[in-house]
Parts: structure tokens; sequence; C-alpha cells
């Protein structure tokens, strides 16, 4: 083996090459700079994405602890410390709460707390931001968040400034002047205000049974299951765990890493090719080389180390772009989505040094493989077969019993599969890009606020009365609407239905030997703990006879009960309980079902009215939870317990029973979703009419910019991968085109020389962009319809009121689209390729 | 009457001292049948004068009658449909299209131009080349010699009023050059069929009806020919 001598030689002729190929060299740095940045981009996006969704869900929790304990023993408090799973205890005390009136004219409370360092520092600080100012020292300082500097009616507020605070606690009213020594933006949507340790301690606030321990569990949620386990807590004790959101970031990797070799694989495409090219374009000079003694080996370098200045150029400008839109253009667009209301959260940008190690990794590995090919082409390349070479030359030339190849629609189809291993990866991408589009949408179609407010909001504007929602309410009610509201509603522009809902507390009469099953079953539920069966019955007696066994009867919508009678076996006689001779009780459920041994018995009930009347009702029915899944939850005056949680009668029935039963739930609907928004200003301007109490108002309008807002940086970052699949599609289309086009320079020259015209040509091309369209449309058709057919069965684990519907036009769209530009593209590229006489057309061919 | 008539063709590449005159005042006449070989040196300007009569490249001046009509009047797309139907060209590399099998090459011209091959014609060309079990190769698998005879009838089939030839034995042995050689001669007188043929081989070039010969752009002898 002679050493090889000629080391130098090549470096020469390595950079001889370099100069001759300006143009070359331009179009491999920008394939290298493309695939460099989007790799980079899909890399920040996908964990910045994951991030948000994290920092979201820690955010609106209020705090990154997983458990929370409140008034744990000394002892639990031990032995909660001494767990291995339980990374960091923070301590929370609750100081007291004063309440204050915003700016809509509701009351709000701003929570008064301490915090010990652990929480404040490991649990609180990351679901806060925008954090002026510290943690109060001095006895009188206060931290308070920008919720609660509103409520007070403070806009610019300064360190050290005065904050006079009256506020209930459990040592009685309170008024105080504190001193600010910081404030934060918070996102939990209520205020907040931190006191000092010494103020809490001066005060006799940290007593262990003000105390909440908030914990950080090693892991989520086997931990939480573990120390429900592992620590025995009182009957009123119980570990609250915060939920988290990121729950889906398993198929968000899959779909960074499916992205990502994606574009490794649309990379090494276009890189290769600009390789390719130029080497079928050098094939004699390599014949040449190897002529006059230069090996297999050193050629390969040659080839491999004329990449590598494209990828030393290439791929810090592509990090560098790709760093550029991910931290600056991507954060714009989220924090202008913020302030202009259009998302509930202002994102935060992660800075990961792995995302740009990775991107450089992936790059680089990139540009290797894709000129390994190539290099290895040219080493192959013998000098004598390098006179003949004719790139796109069929390597196995089969014969074929045809002889319409030469009509143009033929011709096209043949060329398309010239190259197989090309046209698959047009097909695959074009198909890719399309069906992710289309998954993406279909996902966030499915979750849009158009269908939640279908499945969970009955009525498009609806006013409750929140006392009847409370557990307990042990206050007499007090009507919070009233027969003006509902004639006001009713003239409101483009309102076509009001309905209205009424209630009122009855007595019933207690006849427990009639009611046994009924008495017991709830006796077995609610009393595991000892108390006797005679022990409740005397107990509900004693309730009776102060008047106070009884519960809510409502009136009920008559479409309810008519559903009910297509749902269960035993319908109810729709006239009887129209005429208010009936009732139903709830509410049961799939397990506990004692309202349904009422059915067929009769109720005596009192309504406590001052024109209240007895009326007996029977039982025609038993509402289980799901029958009245869209209603009202309505609570208790009194929790009794052994008493139907609520009875429902007709408006008729309410008639036998009061003439003033209280307005407790109204519903507007208005005629066309065009009419909602000017609705929506109509009511509130009603709204603020109203006296300030205890009454809500939910307006589909609201609740669709709620999903705005928080599907908005989703969309931004999921349109965002779609955008950047539809480029790689188009941009390997474009490539494989050009690629082709310029390829079949000589075969178009010697078209032309046997007179086939430049239109006809383009003809031919125009029908290879039309096949390459036809194919992707059908596998669009096929695999990506079972692929949405997948999307939409795994809809509803998503939200239960996800629904999805088959996007018709984002599909049309995008095959129009795809038709529109396979068709355009390739007659373009042949027009701006293919300058050159015929005959320096068909000279090149013959060098 | 004359099938090709060109007068005083020139092709001149550069300006100044850089002035390289290819074609310098060539006038040649062909009549219809006749078998002509245009010899010359490398760079004498034989294969400009061929791409100038197949409406390949413009000249700098002068004019190309083929059956009558001035070439350098058409437009690109006219003269591209007047080539298909009045020229057919065989090169010195073939170049048959590798998509197409042999006789899917062979009907090519007349394909694109919209017309239904005039079959009982081809099968007597294909006959007459000897193409008969070839038609339905691809052209990678077939030997040089058999892939001129393909563009040979390819030229042919289309009827055109004459065939340009450029060096269609370069690429060939002798042997198989000669075996082209007496093809196209056979062709030409069978169907009477007017060709022109470049060739830098003297013996070859003595199988055809006249030589023109022509040297440094310029026609030496045989320019004008003569019925036979």
């Amino acid at each position: 083996m002679h050493a090889n001598r000629n080391k130098e030689v090549i470096k020469k002729v390595e950079k001889g090459m370099m100069r001759a190929n300006r143009i070359r060299n331009l179009f491999a740095v920008l394939a290298v700079v493309l695939t460099t940045f989007m790799i980079t981009t899909v890399f920040s996006l996908g964990i910045n994405y994951r991030e948000n969704m994290e920092l979201t869900g820690v955010r609106t929790a209020g705090s990154s602890a997983d458990v929370t304990l409140a008034a744990p023993t000394a002892g639990q408090e031990r032995q909660i410390r001494a767990l291995d799973y339980v990374e960091t205890v923070g301590v929370r005390y609750r100081v007291g709460s004063a309440v204050r009136t915003n700016a809509k004219g509701r009351e709000s409370s701003i929570a008064i707390r301490y915090y010990d360092e652990t929480e404040w520092e490991q649990h609180f600080q990351g679901a806060i931001s925008q954090i002026h100012g510290s943690y109060p020292v001095r006895e009188d300082e206060i931290m308070l968040s920008e919720d609660a500097l509103g409520l007070l009616g403070i806009t610019d507020p300064v360190l050290q400034m005065e904050i006079p605070l009256a506020f209930s606690s459990k040592n009685g009213e309170q008024q105080e002047t504190f001193s600010l020594s910081g404030w934060f933006r918070s996102y939990t949507g209520t205020g907040m205000a931190f006191v000092s340790e010494s103020y809490c301690t001066a005060g006799g606030y940290v007593a262990q049974e003000d105390k909440t321990l908030s914990l950080s569990l090693r892991e989520m949620p086997g931990d939480y299951y573990q120390i429900q386990k592992d620590i025995p807590l009182d009957d009123d004790q119980y570990f609250v765990g915060s939920v988290s959101m990121s729950s889906s970031s398993g198929s968000l990797i899959a779909m960074v890493i499916l992205l990502v070799l994606f574009i490794i694989g649309s990379g090494y495409l276009l890189i290769y090719n600009v390789l390719y090219i130029s080497i079928s374009k050098d094939t004699r000079f390599y014949g040449l080389l190897k002529t006059i003694g230069t090996t297999q080996r050193q050629i390969r370098s040659l080839v491999k180390r004329q990449a590598f200045p494209f990828a030393c150029i290439g791929i810090p400008i592509g990090v560098g772009l790709g760093a550029a839109v991910s931290f600056g253009v991507v954060p714009l667009l989220l924090r202008q989505g913020f302030e202009e209301g259009r998302s509930s959260m202002d994102a935060v940008v992660f800075f990961h040094p792995a995302i740009f190690l990775l991107s450089v990794i992936f790059s680089a590995a990139t540009v290797w493989i894709a000129c390994n090919a190539p290099a290895k082409a040219a080493a192959r390349i013998s000098p004598v077969e390098a006179l003949r070479f004719q790139n796109f030359a069929p390597k196995k030339a089969k014969n074929r019993n045809s002889t319409n190849g030469g009509k143009l629609h033929v011709m096209a189809f043949h060329n398309v599969f010239r190259d197989k291993k090309r046209a698959v990866l047009v097909f695959l991408s074009l198909f890719m890009g399309t069906v992710t589009i289309l998954g993406v949408n279909g996902i966030l179609g499915s979750i849009k606020g158009e269908n939640y407010i279908d499945r969970y909001m009955k009525y498009d504007f609806r006013y409750t009365d929140l006392q009847f929602t409370q557990f307990e309410n042990l206050e007499k009610e007090t009507p919070q609407f009233d027969e003006h509201l509902l004639e006001q509603l009713s003239q409101v522009d483009g309102v076509t239905a009001v309905s209205a809902s009424r209630i009122t507390w009855a007595e019933i009469d207690f006849a427990p030997l009639e009611w046994e099953t009924f008495l017991q079953m709830e006796h077995d539920e609610l009393y595991q703990d000892g108390k006797t069966y005679e022990e409740m019955i005397s107990e509900l007696q004693e309730l009776a006879a102060a008047g106070e066994y009884g519960c809510y009867v409502a009136t009920i919508d008559e479409a309810l009960v008519e559903r009910y009678n297509d749902t269960h076996v035993a319908p109810i006689d729709m006239e009887a309980f129209r005429r208010g001779e009936t009732c139903i009780a709830g509410m049961d459920t799939e397990t506990f079902a004692p309202n349904a041994s009422l059915v067929g018995k009769t109720l005596r009930l009192t309504s406590d009215n001052a024109d209240g009347r007895t009326a007996d009702f029977q039982v025609a029915g038993a509402f289980h939870y799901e029958d009245l899944d869209d209603l009202f939850r309505i609570g208790h005056r009194r929790w009794v317990g052994a008493v139907p949680d609520v009875i429902y009668v007709s408006e008729a029935g309410m008639e036998r029973l009061t003439e003033t039963a209280i307005l407790y739930d109204i519903g507007v609907d208005v005629g066309s979703a065009a009419q909602l928004q000017a609705a929506d200003w109509e009511l509130n301007a009603i709204n603020a009419t109203l006296p300030s109490g205890q009454w809500d108002f939910e307006s589909a309008v609201s609740m669709l910019e709620y999903f705005d807002q928080m599907y908005f940086s989703i969309g931004l970052i999921g349109n965002g991968a779609a955008i950047l699949l539809i480029a790689i599609g188009l941009i390997n289309f474009v490539n494989v085109m050009l690629t082709s086009v310029i390829a079949r320079r000589n075969e178009f020259a010697i078209m032309e020389s046997i007179g086939m015209t430049k239109r006809q040509i383009r003809r031919i091309l125009t029908f290879e962009g039309g096949f390459y369209a036809l194919i992707s449309t059908i596998l669009i058709m096929t695999l990506g319809n079972a692929f949405l057919l997948l999307v939409a069965e795994a809809v509803p684990s998503i939200a239960d009121y996800a629904r999805f519907t088959y996007p018709v036009g984002l599909v049309i769209g995008l095959i129009a689209a795809i038709f529109a530009i396979c068709l355009c593209v390739p007659s373009l590229v042949y027009r701006f390729t293919v300058k050159e006489t015929v005959i320096e057309r068909l000279h090149d061919f013959e060098n | 009457m004359a099938v090709l008539e060109t007068k005083d063709l020139r092709k001149i590449y550069g300006s100044g001292e850089n002035e390289v005159r290819a074609l310098d005042g060539v006038s040649v006449s062909v009549e219809e049948g006749e078998f002509v070989a245009v010899v010359g040196t490398s760079g004498s300007g034989k294969s400009t004068l061929l791409n100038m009569i197949g409406g390949l490249d413009r000249p700098t001046s002068g004019s190309v009658r083929i059956r009558g009509r001035e070439l350098l009047q058409m437009k690109d797309e006219e003269l591209t449909i007047f080539r298909r139907r009045n020229i057919g060209f065989v090169f010195q590399n073939y170049n048959l299209l590798p998509v197409l099998n042999v006789y899917e090459n062979i009907v090519y011209p007349i394909e694109i131009d919209g017309g239904n091959p005039d079959t009982a014609f081809v099968k007597q060309i294909i006959h007459t080349l000897g193409l008969e079990r070839k038609l339905q190769n691809m052209p990678g698998s077939l030997s040089g010699g058999q892939q001129q005879r393909v563009a040979i009838a390819r030229a042919l089939a289309a009827k055109p009023a004459i065939i340009l030839a450029d060096e269609p034995t370069g690429n060939l042995d002798s042997r198989t050059s000669m075996d082209v050689i007496l093809l196209m001669q056979a062709v030409s007188r069978r169907f009477h069929q007017t060709t022109v043929m470049i060739t830098h081989n003297e013996e070859i070039a003595q199988m055809a009806d006249r030589t023109i010969r022509i040297e440094d752009g310029k026609i030496v002898s045989g320019g004008v020919g003569y019925a036979r």
C-alpha cells in the first residue's frame, strides 16, 4: 500500500470547487439554515408550550404545592415531615379577610395570610409574577396582590405607602394601618394580602389549628394516594390535591419528536438534493479526478468537506433565527394576546440551553447524513461511466408493454414515480402536514367554547340566585329578582324566550313508619360511625317538631320531565304532574337511590312563605344527578340529612303551596348567535341597575371570551406547528420539483429538439403536479380520515363537553390549496430554470 | 425542387478581437430524396450549420428555407411545431426518452403533434430497421447501435421533409457504424427521404449521394446539389 501524498492537492481542489460553486453553496447554506431554524423552533416551542401549560396550572392553582392539609395536629405534622416522598413542607396561616366592593359592584374579599419562608419561596413564588418589593418583615408591613390593590382602589402603588385596612379575624373586627412592603401579580382572581411573622406572633394567629400544611410530593398522583394511607386523619380533616394541567405532556413530547424527525427528513432531502445535483453536474470532473489517481475515500471526504463550511455557517444562523422567533416573535404574540385580553396568562419564555444543544446536534447530524449518500455516489463514479452519466436515468430498465407512454398524462405519471423515494417523501410531507393541521384544528374545534355552551349552558344568559346554591343557608332568603326584571328581559332586542323557575322552602310532614326504606337507606349512608337508626329518628322528630324538617321545593321545566320519561323505565304521568298533583324527588345516584323508594308515597308539604299553604303531593318519580346535569344545583336551608335533597313540582303544583315563590333561576335565550353580543350589552346595562346582592349572571358571550382566552396560546402554538408543517410540505414539494426539473433539463431539451413545444412540456409538468396533488388527496381522504376518526374517538376524553365535528371547510380548503400549488409550481419552476436555448442544454448533456 | 435551401448563412459569436465566425456565408441547397453528407474537421462549423437548418439555433444573418418556408421568420412556438412536422433529428448520443419504451419513443413525435401514427408506415420502418423484437424494451436496455436505430425510426416516423443526422455513428464501433449508415442509406432510398448527415469520417461520407465540405465556416465544395 502506498501512502497518499496528495492531501495538499485535494485541499486545493476543494477550495477551487467551493469557489466555482457559489450558487450551490448559497443554496446548501440556505438549506442548512432552514433545517436548523425549524428544529430549533420546534424544540423551543415544544418545551415552552409544556412549561407554560405547567406554569398556567401552578398559577391558576395559586401554588406549586401538590397537597394541602388544614389544621393538622402536631403529631400529624411530625409524621408528614418524616415521610421520605414529601419533598417540601410549607406552612400557611390564615389571619383574616377584608371584604371590599369591586369595580363591578360585587363584593369580593381579600384573604390576609402569613406564609412561612418555605411556602413563600418554594410554593408560592412560582404561581405569581411581577414581584415588586419583598415579603413583609416588620410587624406593620403588608404585601398585596394586584387584585387586592385594585379592590382597595390603589392604582399607583408605592413602596412604604400607608395601607389602612379594616378586616375581620378570629380576634374580631380589626382596623390597622400597614406599610406596603411590596406587591405582585397573581392569577387566581382573588385578592391576597400577606403580613409578617412578627405580626402573626403578636396577634396570636400562629396556633396549630390555624395552620395549613402545603406539601410538594415526589410523584403525583401516586404519592397523593400514598399519603392518604400513611397519615391517619380526623373526621373533618382531608387532604386537598391540586389538579395538574400537564397531563398531555406525553403526547406533546411524541408530537415534538415526530416533528423533529420529519424536519430532519426534509432537511436531509434539501441538502442531499443540492449536493446531488452539483455532483451529477460534476460527474465528469469526479471521473477525471479518479483517472488521475484520487482514491474513493479522498473523493468522499472531498464532498463531505465541502459540506462542513455549510454546517459551520448555516447552523449558527439557523439557531439564531430560531432563537429570534421563539424568544422574540412568539412571546411578543403571547404578550400581545395577554395585553389585549385575549389570553388569561402572560406567558413566560423559558430559556433552555438544551434546546440549542439539541438543535445543533440534530442539524449537524442531518448535514452529515445528507452529504453521505452524494459523497458515496461521487466516489463510485468510474472514469469511463462518467462520460455517459445521465442523471435520473432509470436504474433498472424493465420492459414495458404499452403503446400509450407518449401521452402527456401517462408520461407525467411515470415521471412522478421515476424516483420512488422522492415521490413518497413528497406525498408523505403533503399528507402529514395536512393531517396534522386537520388534527390540531379538529381538537381545538372540538373543545371550543360553543360546544361547552351547548353542553353546559342551557340558556344563552342565565340569572341564578346564589342563596339557593349554598350547602347551608340558615337565614330566610330574600328575593333577588322580581317580575319587573322578567318584563325588562323579555323586551331586550333579540330575546326570544325568558324562562323563570321559582322556589320555596317547604316543611314535610315527617312519617317515619311510612318511609322506612328511605330512612333506613339514608341512615346507612349518613351514620356509618355508630349513631343508631332510632337515634336518627328521634333527632329528625325533634327537627320536625321545630318545623325544620323539610327542603326546597322548586318548579322545573317540563322538557326535563319529558326527558326523564325517555330515560327511565317507569314514566311519570305528565298530565298529573302538570296539574300539580305529583312531585319528583331528587337526587339519587347509581349506587345510592333512597328517593326511588319514595315513589308512590304521598308527601304533605307546607310552604314557609307568608301565604304558604299545605298540600299533598304524590311522589311520581326520582331524579338522578345525571337527569339534572344542566340544572342549577339546589342546596339546603338547613342540612337535615335524611330528607329528599330537593322536590320538584310544576307551576300549578307551586301555586298549591304559595303564590309568592321566589324567582331563583331565569334563563334568557336569543334568536341567533349574531344577536348574542348586542343582547349581552343590554343585559349588562340592566344588571347595573339591579341591587348588588347574592346573584350570579352567566353569559354565553363571556363564556366564549373566557374560552378564547384559555385557548389563545394553545391555538397560537398549535397553528404555529401546523404552519411549520405546511411550510415543510411545500418546501419538500418545491424542492423535489426543482430538482427533478433541473435534472431533466437535458431530457426536456431532447423533447424540444424533436418538436415538443415549451407549452407541452409545461403541461407535462402540470400533470405531474396534478398527480402529486391527486395522490396526496387520496391519502388524506383515506388514511387521513382514518386518523381523524381516531381523533374523533379520543376527543371525548379531553373534556366531557368536547364534540368532534369533521372540519369539512378546512379539508376542502387545504385540498384546494394543495391542488393550486401543485398545479402551479412545476411549470413556474420550469419557466425560471430553463432559459438557455435547446442547443446549450443539449451540449450540457453531451459534455 | 430544393427541399432545403440556405442563403449566405452567418453565425458570429463574440465581437472585435474575440469574434468567431462559426458560419461565414454558407449557401447550400438539397434536393428532395437526396442523401447528403456534410464533412469537416472539428470546429469547422458543420454542427452549427445543422443546428441552423434544424431551427435549433438562430443565425446572425442569412436565410434557411425548408419546403419554401423561411425558418427565421417563425416565432419559437411556431418553429417548434414546424420542426416536429418537417424535421427529424438523429443525434450522436441517440437522445431517446428514458421513460418511454422503444415503440413509444418512435411514435412520440407524432403523438405530441396530436396525430395518430400511420401504423402501417411505422410497422414498415420498424421492420426495415429490424426492431420488431425490441418494441417493449426501455432504451437503457439496448446497445448503442440498437438505440441509434430507434432514433432513426423516430426521425422517420413523422414523415419529415428532411432528416438531420449529427454524427449518427460517433458513439458506435466501426462495424455497427457501417450497419447504421447502410440502414440510413436504404431508408433514404426506400422512403425517398431527404437526409443530411454530419460526419468527420470520410469512409462514411463516401456512402452519401453528395458530400458537402466545410472548413472554417465556409463551404469548400459540394454546396449546390443536382437532381439524381
